[in-house]
């Protein structure tokens, strides 16, 4: 994977697939730093707020140290002790960088197109091209499925903002152009049917390479950028017309655009054009079925598969280079299955997003109240529920909290019966305590639950299963087993190992990391740990079976207060 | 005293078996989802009750030996057959109206807590989530 990337989303669509992506990013599958520019003039999409909250959460679990080194023992020597390997696994190990351009343009804030005909042939052109709501919207819900409107209205709207409102964002492509040796991957991804992103497409590399150079790069350092396009087809539908956002028209509207693109590709500058395009879509949008709402907060469509495959691509992208003799290639899979993905190491990718999802169920499930039954609780609910004696009593606490605390002067000089009751208490312990992290983890889990449902979960294809009648139990077991040494280290820049200071860690942080070790044995080495709940199996079938449900992971969210992240997953969807 | 050395270890390696077969069906039906701790009050509970049940029986008999002078001298007798003629009388028994064979009680009721907790502490260690459940735990 390249170490570093660029990715710029247009539209609700394109920060849809940012989310996939800042999903994969926490899956371990991600650059080692990607800077991502959300562009849309809709201030308050809803599905672009989702995407800068997910990378939000991910940055805030990204703060603490994720990386595991399980020690197992494979191969045939495996049951004599011998045949010892180190597994690494990290997640979350994407440095990201979110910025936005959400202004609404300035044109239409002065009283939109009208505003611009200053001569009676003006007019009659903009009357031609425009309808009466065309030249007076104000475009703060979005370009509606209009790129006619957006196209002529974005590009100047970016010349404009792109060296104020986005020069984080210029000013790192710049680092990276005069630090990089290898190529620096520029991914742009947006809907082909909609507007904002529609727009964005043909004049994005341009408006970027123009502000670029208006900041002084040199060309040799420009080139250096290899741009590709990821394209999203119709893969949803609106259950009805709503102002000029029509879906019996997004068929239509993709093939005109697709025309459209091709003829500016092949008569503008080659600094317009991209080295790679990639065209997501669907053989039956009406299968993700969403109400139809205009912009603002309440236009949040649930996730779906197709946007998980375009930021699948958008890393392909990051580590294929474009290669100009390669021909057009169509992939129309009769089932989607982890194969057909765009991914070079597809048991990789499903084994990585395996271990993410099978975290955050153990973390969110909610299981039984019942004392007796306590190990079918998920982590959150364990950490905060049982009684201080109670959790002292897993090894786990013993191996891999008690002996980290000690680093901590307020947990080493209280006596060991109230131990646990400082670790969990952040007045004391801080952000190092059990309690800091357990919102900001269950925000990032439940988002991550509540994405997968319908990412990776539809009529035709099934990456994933939810399902009770199994519970996380032996993964309780497993964790018994796990040795400190195991989650206290990390790999540098480089591939060589350094230990984990104690005073940058979290307890929380321990706890799952000792469960991703307990995972990694289990999977590697599934006779180490008694089964005595049918064991813990990473994928079934090539599913993902999760021993949660839908409505587990909300009732957690709730009960930490978080219920309205729910809300931005299911807004629009139809049952 | 080889009597009641023989006594104790009977009766510690049947309770031991007992109690380790008791408690690894526990924990795999009733207690396959438990927490430590709770596991550990459980068993806690249950060799307290069986402790106290034991003890109750052996000072019921220790009661009707006192009582019943004949009852009283076939243990003795039972107790001097088997090998303890070298050892004086108080050691093994405390002389009442009947007696009180207070050793041998004591032997039954020693291999029982060793057996109980033996086998409790041994089923445990087969599951590695219970490891920091400790003797002092389960008694």
């Amino acid at each position: 994977m390249t170490s570093e990337m660029f990715v710029i989303s247009g539209g609700g669509t394109g920060a849809k697939v940012v989310e996939a992506l800042v999903h994969l990013c926490a899956a371990g599958l991600g650059p080692r730093r990607l800077h991502v520019l959300l562009v849309d003039s809709d201030t308050s999409n809803g599905n672009l707020t989702r995407a800068a909250a997910t990378a939000k959460s991910y940055r805030a679990m990204r703060r603490w140290p994720w990386s595991v080194r399980a020690q197992v023992r494979e191969g045939a020597l495996a049951r004599f002790g011998l045949g010892r390997t180190e597994v690494w696994l990290e997640l979350f190990g994407t440095e990201l960088h979110v910025y936005d351009l959400t202004e609404q343009i300035q044109t239409v804030l002065n009283g939109g197109l009208a505003t611009a005909a200053d001569s009676a042939q003006m007019r009659l052109l903009l009357d031609l091209l425009y309808d009466p709501s065309e030249q007076t919207t104000d475009c703060s819900d979005g370009f509606r499925a209009r790129p006619n409107l957006g196209c002529l209205l974005l590009a100047d709207h970016l010349a404009e903002k792109l060296p104020v409102k986005a020069k984080a964002f210029l000013d790192a492509m710049q680092l990276a152009a005069r630090t990089q040796q290898e190529r620096i991957p520029v991914v742009v991804t947006a809907s082909v049917f909609g507007g904002t992103g529609a727009s964005l497409l043909p004049i994005a590399r341009q408006a970027v390479r123009g502000a670029l150079k208006q900041a002084g790069m040199e060309r040799d350092q420009l080139a250096r950028f290899d741009w590709a396009a990821v394209k999203m087809l119709p893969h949803y539908q609106p259950d009805e017309r709503q102002d000029s956002v029509d879906p019996d028209r997004f068929l239509l509207d993709t093939a005109s655009a697709l025309q459209y693109y091709s003829t500016v590709y092949d008569s503008s500058a080659e600094d317009a054009r991209y080295n790679a395009i990639f065209l997501v879509g669907s053989d039956n949008p009406g299968r993700n079925k969403v109400r139809a709402v205009l912009g603002e907060g309440t236009q949040a469509n649930p996730a779906y598969l197709e946007e998980f495959v375009a930021a699948l691509a958008v890393l392909r992208f990051g580590e294929t280079p474009a290669d100009a003799g390669t021909p057009m290639r169509v992939f129309v899979p009769e089932a989607v299955t982890w194969e057909s993905l765009p991914h070079a190491r597809w048991q990789e990718l499903r084994e990585r997003m395996a271990f993410l999802l099978h975290l955050g169920a153990f973390y969110l499930r909610r299981g039984s109240g019942s004392r007796d039954e306590q190990r079918t609780q998920g982590v959150a609910r364990l950490i905060r529920n049982v009684d201080d004696a109670d959790l002292a009593k897993f090894p786990w606490y013993g191996e891999i909290l008690e002996p980290w605390g000690q680093h901590h002067p307020a947990f080493k000089a209280t006596d060991p019966g109230r131990r646990v009751s400082v670790l969990r208490n952040s007045g004391v312990m801080q952000d190092l305590s059990l309690s800091a992290m357990l919102s900001p983890a269950t925000e990032y889990f439940g988002r991550l639950l509540l994405w997968a449902e319908t990412a990776l979960q539809s009529t035709d294809t099934t990456f994933l299963e939810l399902a009770t009648t199994d519970d996380y139990s032996d993964l309780f077991g497993a964790m018994s087993r796990v040795k400190a040494e195991e989650i206290d280290s990390a790999r540098g820049e480089g591939s060589e190992a350094r230990p984990i200071e104690p005073l940058q860690d979290n307890g929380l942080v321990r706890v799952l990391r000792t469960a991703i070790t307990a995972m990694v044995h289990q999977h590697r080495q599934p006779g180490r740990v008694d089964r005595r709940n049918g064991g813990f199996v990473l994928v079934e079938n090539d599913r993902i079976r999760l021993r949660t449900t839908s409505q587990q992971t909300c009732d957690t969210l709730r009960e930490i207060e978080m219920g309205g992240v729910i809300e931005e997953y299911r807004r629009t969807a139809l049952s | 005293m080889l009597f009641h050395l023989v006594c104790f270890l009977a009766f510690s390696a049947v309770t031991a078996a007992a109690a380790f077969l008791l408690t690894r069906g526990k924990l795999h039906r009733a207690w396959n989802r438990a927490g430590p701790k709770p596991i550990a009050d459980a068993l806690e509970k249950r060799n307290r009750i069986l402790l106290l049940v034991v003890a109750s029986i052996l000072a019921v008999l220790a009661f009707f030996e006192a009582a019943v002078p004949r009852l009283a001298y076939e243990v003795q007798d039972l107790q001097s057959n088997a090998l303890e003629e070298s050892l004086p009388g108080w050691v093994l028994f405390s002389v009442g109206n009947g007696s009180i064979s207070w050793m041998l009680y004591l032997a039954m009721l020693g291999g029982i807590v060793a057996g109980l907790l033996g086998g409790t502490i041994g089923a445990l260690r087969t599951d590695p989530d219970l490891r920091r459940v400790g003797v002092l735990d389960v008694i």
